[in-house]
């Protein structure tokens, strides 16, 4: 049995359908989960690709820090805009909801699988005019210390201006967030 | 693949936890529901209004300078795997990129978003 394949249909079924179901769940809170499962599966794909430190990124900021960000926006949001209730409907309607809006039909579904389609010709075409190849390299042995090395010796700037980028960030939230004349 | 067998275990070990624990009190468990058992527990007082409250806006600024943390913690991973061979050179260079952080922390304090709203 092959376990990287059964792994990656794993992996892919997982994604695709959390974040399937992100968009079209009922509850606001179910999606805030459903976006975390989406991150996970796609860390998992990180790992497979022997990407660890980009794995742990990918938990930590955006299964963890990210997805508690969308959680606080919901709670502190006005009760009105967020519908807990499931919608009562039946099967059929459920299907025409998710697949099918009154105007636009199914055209979601339909630019999305456009561009699937476009990307798998695209990388067809390039692998067969042999820019890339469909091999890919070998992984390395330790990817972590690999970014390590190269981030804290020849992109030492980069990474101090890093820390600068996100005091900004952090300066920039705090004055958007607080109101003027609050304490 | 031996990285990965091991964090296949620890994940089904993570989930097997919360599962069994459900599953085993579910089958060991008495159940007999009546409508103040199944009621909101509420330290005792009979439950009102709704589970959801709107929190005070202020909060947000909370998680977003604790996302802002969560992303310099990231890079003292890669940075503690290779310490030992940056020596005090690398000790300098985290100081620097912690301490320019730190002044947005004295910023957050001064501003007063991390008190209790």
């Amino acid at each position: 049995m092959n376990w990287e394949l059964l792994g990656f249909a794993f992996l892919t079924g997982m994604l695709l359908y959390s974040a399937f179901k992100v968009v079209t769940t009922t509850y606001i809170t179910h999606a805030a989960i459903y976006l975390a499962f989406t991150f996970v599966a796609l860390a998992g794909f990180f790992l497979m690709l022997s990407a660890n430190f980009l794995a742990a990124v990918q938990i930590l900021v955006y299964a963890g820090a990210v997805v508690a960000l969308v959680v606080f926006a919901i709670m502190l949001s006005q009760r009105q805009d967020y519908s807990g209730k499931p919608i009562e409907e039946t099967r059929t309607e459920k299907i025409e909801r998710t697949f099918g809006s009154q105007y636009w039909g199914a055209l979601p579904l339909v630019i999305a699988a456009g561009v699937a389609a476009i990307m798998i010709v695209i990388y067809r075409q390039v692998v067969a005019a042999g820019y890339w190849t469909s091999e890919p390299g070998p992984a390395l042995e330790d990817s972590t210390v690999a970014i390590a090395n190269e981030l804290f010796t020849k992109y030492l700037i980069p990474f101090e201006v890093v820390s600068l980028v996100l005091l900004a960030a952090m300066i920039g939230a705090i004055i958007l967030t607080k109101r003027e004349g609050q304490r | 693949m031996t990285d990965g067998l091991y964090i296949l275990i620890f994940l089904l070990g993570g989930m097997a936890f919360p599962i069994g624990s459900i599953l085993v009190a579910r089958l060991l468990s008495p159940s007999y529901p009546e409508p103040s058992k199944v009621s909101t527990y509420e330290s005792g007082e009979v439950p009102f209004g709704e589970a959801r409250v709107q929190f005070h806006l202020g909060y947000y600024a909370y998680a977003l300078v604790f996302l802002i943390f969560d992303i310099e913690a990231i890079f003292l991973y890669p940075w503690a795997v290779i310490y030992k061979d940056l020596g005090l050179f690398g000790f300098v260079e985290m100081l620097i990129f912690i301490l320019i952080l730190v002044v947005g922390l004295v910023y957050a304090l001064k501003k007063r978003v991390l008190e209790w709203m």
